[in-house]
């Protein structure tokens, strides 16, 4: 068939099972998922897997430059397969398969690989703007600029944080209610990706609890902070820990890693290196509260975002 | 369309019955074939370890067709689990089938895994087209006047965006050689200050006027709308007028102004409506338009 500039050979969603072979001229495809665009030249397939699968057109076809085509219907190919031995069509069936897996993985892939852009972008218009307000259509701008996703695949990254609690989108408008969370969830992935170790931002299960337990002591004494800065005695925590956390029992060794972390400041000295010391020569710890609630934030994120991604 | 003759080449596919335990596939063979499960279990294993099972077979499933049509090396023994009849396609077989199907049919396969391989080569590169528009994309959202380590924001950005750095690198000359970034070195280290976040924002609005082929809407005003153009920048965000005022207070400068003139500056996004009859200058806008005339030499990269 002969087609003329601008005509449409399909359109998105038509349901076409043919496949046409481009003899001369130029078409180009356009998607709406997508911001790219395919050209079709001399010698350019058109619609494979509607030709094998029946699946319908996967963008709209515009003719660029008068263009001759070949058109080969489902039934050629459904003559063919009838003759020739079961094999060559489970090859078919096979490489399909493939293509549409190879698919799924890259986009998934994109996805993942885009997540510290997001974060990126999302810390920056937080650090410059204080009502914790960001506007959708420009994150999605600047994120196409960026990495070139899509607005699909980065509605879809959005709608996985929002799965965690991380962000609220409401309209064209992303919330975020804990800003310094998503800076620390930056730094963290970065950290991993270059340094390949772990994060010291990431904590153990025990360092968890026992800032949970710190936590739980703050909240309970309704003591007001001090420039955010909270005091526990060493006898609440441990009391705390215990009632709290299963019976935990909190020792000089549990305590260390979060005293060397900075999160947690003892009210004397200690040399952690002598085991003869005792927790209870420390009177109080005292710590920055809202430090302690987004790095608690941040451990009950990070090992939940691969599994939402992936 | 088929021959008698065409018949006689045809290699038919060799078809065996093999019994549980047979080894039906070892990676150290040189020979590559699709084998297809006709009936009974088969299970591909690491060839190192027996017990690891990656997959199981059953009737109906095959292995191979990568290997046979891309020769991509496929890892795993094959060894039958239950008494089972396989048809194994050699590449003798396969060869002598493909020659006597049509040319759009090859195509058609020789598309398929073109496209798959594409894609798996797609999914380790970065997907960016234009990586200058990119970076000054990232740069625009560092702090301005603030010393950044060179050699920390390459690895972020090339992190970021997968880009190699040593594209990321003349993406960085480009920027620095239009004076949009500032290289200085403090103690031997390389060390980055952005002047302007904002001129970089309307770099990157020039680089998209230019992908599209068109004139960046700032270089696009006629003399007398540069005019206007000063003249707004000095005028107070407050004042709001309807658009017959605007209008009357332009001509006071210009008595050649008109109504089409006052779409124009509207089009062109200087006046912003305040409220249902009101307009005040968009002040936002104007310093995006002078900025762009001011630094026409840098955004155009003719410094």
């Amino acid at each position: 068939m002969n087609l003329s500039e601008g005509q449409f050979l399909c359109k998105e969603g038509d349901s076409k099972d043919a496949l046409y072979i481009v003899k001369d001229g130029l078409l180009k495809g356009s998607s709406t998922h997508t911001s790219k665009v395919n050209n079709y030249g001399p010698g350019s397939l058109i619609g494979e897997f509607s030709l094998i699968e029946g699946t319908p057109c996967d963008e709209t076809i515009q003719v660029m430059e008068d263009a001759a085509i070949q058109e080969i219907p489902h039934v050629a190919l459904k003559n063919i397969l009838d003759e020739e031995p079961s094999w060559l069509r489970s090859i078919l069936t096979f490489l399909t398969g493939r293509y549409h897996i190879a698919e799924e993985a890259n986009q998934k892939n994109s996805r993942v690989m885009a997540l510290p852009t997001l974060l990126y972008l999302l810390k920056s218009h937080l650090e410059n703007n204080s009502n914790q307000k960001i506007s959708l259509q420009e994150i999605i701008k600047e994120i196409n600029i960026l990495v070139n996703l899509g607005k699909e695949d980065i509605q879809e990254l959005l709608s996985a944080l929002e799965g965690l609690d991380v962000l609220k989108v409401h309209g064209d408008e992303i919330f975020v209610d804990s800003p310094r969370v998503i800076g620390l969830l930056y730094e963290t992935i970065q950290y991993r990706a270059t340094k390949k170790k772990v994060s010291p931002n990431i904590l153990s299960m025990t360092e968890q609890m026992i800032l949970t337990a710190i936590m739980k002591a703050v909240q309970e004494s309704h003591e007001p902070l001090n420039n955010g800065v909270c005091v526990v005695t060493t006898d609440t925590i441990k009391a705390t820990a215990k009632k709290a956390m299963h019976g935990m029992t909190v020792t000089m060794l549990t305590i260390q890693p979060l005293v060397q972390r900075g999160l947690i400041k003892p009210s004397i000295p200690v040399d952690f290196g002598d085991p003869t010391i005792p927790l209870e020569s420390i009177g109080f710890f005292y710590c920055d509260f809202e430090k302690i609630m987004d790095m608690l934030e941040l451990n009950r994120i990070f090992p939940q975002l691969d599994k939402k991604l992936v | 369309m088929k021959t008698v003759d065409s018949r006689q080449h045809i290699i038919p596919p060799n078809r065996i019955h093999v019994k549980a335990g047979f080894v039906v596939y070892t990676p150290d063979s040189d020979e590559r074939s699709i084998v297809i499960l006709n009936d009974g279990e088969l299970a591909a294993r690491n060839k190192d370890n027996h017990n690891e099972i990656v997959f199981t077979m059953h009737p109906g499933d095959l292995v191979g067709v990568a290997a046979l049509l891309e020769r991509e090396p496929f890892h795993h023994e094959l060894v039958a689990t239950k008494d089972s009849t396989i048809t194994i396609v050699n590449e003798e077989c396969m060869e002598s089938e493909l020659h006597r199907l049509p040319v759009w049919l090859l195509a058609v396969i020789k598309t398929l895994s073109a496209k798959t391989r594409k894609l798996k080569y797609a999914a380790r590169q970065s997907n960016v087209q234009n990586t200058l528009k990119s970076l000054a994309e990232y740069c625009s959202h560092k702090p301005a006047k603030t010393p950044l380590s060179l050699t920390e924001m390459i690895q972020e950005y090339a992190w970021l965006t997968r880009i190699p750095s040593d594209s990321v690198q003349e993406d960085f000359k480009s920027l620095i050689r239009r004076h949009l970034l500032q290289l200085t070195k403090i103690d031997g280290r390389a060390i980055c200050k952005i002047p302007d976040p904002f001129l970089l924002k309307i770099f990157i609005d020039y680089l998209t006027s230019v992908e599209k082929c068109e004139t960046f809407a700032p270089y696009k005003l006629t003399l007398y709308q540069k005019k206007v153009l000063v003249f707004l920048s000095t005028m107070d965000a407050g004042v709001k007028k309807d658009g017959p005022g605007w209008l009357a207070f332009i001509k006071q400068n210009d008595p050649k102004a008109d109504v089409t003139e006052w779409i124009h500056l509207v089009k062109l996004g200087w006046f912003k409506p305040v409220d249902e009859d009101n307009f005040a200058v968009d002040t936002n806008k104007v310093t995006y338009f002078l900025k762009a005339l001011r630094y026409e030499t840098n955004i155009r990269g003719v410094v």
